[in-house]
């Protein structure tokens, strides 16, 4: 009797044990896929608005090397006031945040981390359902509510296309580039050094406003720009971590 | 006798004829530009992107080696191959030949790589590669350097489209007409402190852009074909004096009397400004399609009046035939 009474007392605290554990890993696990893994390179773009002169050539060659519908913007510029005689603009691509919200609240997994830090969008997986693009503070995702045929008006002047174009019925955004830095990784290149494995708002930037690196690099363009001036990031705020720093324009009060 | 539309079937048949000699004779004789062809042409590259064909082709690189403008001064001067080396691509001095006519993909990407399209094709934007061919007797490199746009690190391709190799083209926001003639849009552009008072001024009412002021076209002694375009961006008083010479230091009696040259005309000012554009108006060459229509029309003509001998002819053979055979 009393052995299987000790037997049945120890089989319910064993499967209690095994729940918790269960319980506890899974914990552990779901608060680790809410934040970008740290892979061997971490990429980041700095923006120099003290020479960003808002022509929009970035908005232009994203257009045209992405596949873009002319009705949506990866990279948006808006002009945020003055200081001085100069007029002070916002070029916004996607922040690809440590702590992304568009990660997050996706129920279908489709928008995933990298292991270099870029949020990305699996197009196949998504059922298009707009969480991301409401949960991004940055207005950073855009609907496809048609399909995006005929010709891009950004070809070829502003560069080639280089990827797919998005299906109808699914949000996009800007990428970094990816497909320009695995190809450039691949082919032994730097992104942020050589223009074929950089993105291609960097590279056509006419005042060179933008650099792009590996902030694990320390000497990488953008760890020297993070080291040696004022930075800021958009709504820093809301602790989404964004890899995309703003050095301000000069005499802008930093809020 | 022949029906009315087997005649003008005969007819056609000498039309074709006719048509096709002329052409091949006519193309032939197109040969006025050097004749050189071998393969890695743009031609291979346009099966793919044909973005790129139309706006080459039209534009200044496509017509480097086939410009009526260079083609005469290029004849007048004897034919140097000196100037191939620019108007031609892959030109070799020692054998005098050259892989293409004008300046084509490859004098600019080089060679294609291997596993191209899996590697891009390589090109150098840097002012290096432009500047092979405009060189500082062609271009002003000595201006070039002392501009704003060069010393903020921009190069040739922030304005310039290589493909078309003219100023590229700006759009107002979200696809909206510009606001103001191309050139100048280009500039207003980054240059947003205009955007407000140079659409409104007289100059631009009147057609003139900012590149009219800001970019003069210096005659170069050396070489008489090629005018130097000031990239310095400095607008000099010799811009001013494109127009308003008559207007500068008038007399002291007109000055008291109150009275002054008159403006010359607008037309007059746009037709002094557009000296960049003089050298292109040159009167076409007439296409060897063109001359193979004109023979196509003389050989239906011919044919329709030969038919009714033709059929003659064709009846006696074949009557000649048949008693032939009853023989």
């Amino acid at each position: 009797m009393t052995s299987q009474n000790v037997n049945r007392r120890e089989f319910l605290k064993l499967t209690a044990i095994g729940v918790a554990v269960a319980a506890g890993t899974k914990a552990v696990s779901s608060k680790a896929s809410s934040e970008a893994p740290k892979g061997k390179r971490q990429w980041a773009m700095v923006i120099d608005q003290s020479k960003c002169t808002g022509c929009e050539y970035c908005t232009r060659a994203c257009q045209a090397h992405n596949d873009i519908n002319p009705d949506i913007e990866w990279n948006t510029v808006t002009e945020n006031g003055t200081v001085g005689n100069n007029q002070v603009f916002v070029p916004r691509p996607c922040m690809h945040c440590e702590k992304a919200p568009c990660v997050e609240v996706c129920p279908v997994k489709a928008s995933y981390y990298r292991d270099d830090g870029i949020v990305m969008m699996d197009y196949d997986r998504c059922i298009g359902c707009r969480y991301c693009q409401i949960a991004c503070p940055y207005g950073a995702r855009t609907f496809n509510w048609e399909k995006f045929t005929g010709e891009n008006p950004a070809v070829p002047e502003w560069g080639m296309p280089e990827v797919e174009r998005r299906p109808r019925g699914v949000p996009e955004k800007c990428s970094f580039c990816y497909q320009r830095i695995d190809r450039g990784l691949a082919q032994g290149l730097t992104p942020g050094v050589d223009s074929e494995a950089t993105p291609a708002c960097v590279n056509i930037c006419p005042t060179g406003a933008r650099m792009f690196g590996d902030l694990n690099n320390p000497d990488s363009n953008v760890s020297l720009a993070l080291h040696n001036n004022p930075t800021y990031s958009l709504r820093e705020d809301l602790g989404t971590g964004p890899r995309v720093y703003y050095i301000p324009a000069v005499g802008v009060e930093e809020s | 006798m022949y029906s009315r539309i087997q005649r003008l079937l005969i007819a056609l048949m000498f039309a074709l004829v006719a048509a096709g000699v002329t052409l091949v004779a006519a193309s032939a004789q197109d040969g006025a530009s050097p004749p050189a062809k071998v393969s890695g042409t743009s031609s291979d590259c346009t099966v793919c992107h044909t973005e790129y064909q139309m706006t080459w082709q039209e534009g200044a690189h496509g017509k480097a080696g086939s410009d009526p403008a260079f083609l005469d001064e290029w004849t007048k001067q004897g034919k140097p191959g000196a100037c191939l080396v620019c108007h031609t691509t892959g030109y070799d001095p020692a054998t005098a030949t050259f892989k293409e006519n004008g300046v084509a993909c490859q004098a600019c990407h080089g060679e294609a790589p291997a596993d191209h399209p899996k590697s891009p094709m390589p090109v150098d934007t840097s002012p290096d590669l432009c500047g092979r061919c405009h060189s500082d007797t062609r271009f002003g490199w000595q201006d070039w350097k002392v501009s704003t746009h060069y010393q903020r690190g921009m190069n040739c391709t922030t304005c310039h489209d290589p493909h078309s190799a003219s100023i590229k083209k700006i759009s107002g926001p979200r696809g909206q007409a510009a606001t103001t003639d191309e050139v100048s849009a280009l500039c207003i552009n980054c240059h947003k402190e205009h955007s407000m008072d140079f659409p409104y001024t007289t100059h631009n009412k009147q057609g003139v852009s900012c590149v009219d002021c800001h970019v003069n076209h210096i005659e170069n002694t050396e070489d008489a074909a090629h005018t130097v375009p000031d990239h310095s961006f400095n607008a000099s008083l010799d811009s001013c004096n494109t127009c308003h010479a008559q207007q500068m230091h008038s007399s002291s009696d007109q000055a008291v009397n109150g009275t002054s040259a008159p403006l010359p005309e607008p037309q007059a000012q746009g037709a002094n400004l557009a000296t960049g554009t003089e050298t292109t108006k040159q009167p076409e060459p007439v296409s060897p399609v063109g001359f193979a229509v004109l023979a196509a029309l003389l050989g239906l003509a011919g044919g329709m009046v030969l038919a009714p001998w033709l059929e003659r002819w064709y009846q006696r053979t074949v009557k000649h035939n048949r008693e032939d055979d009853n023989d």
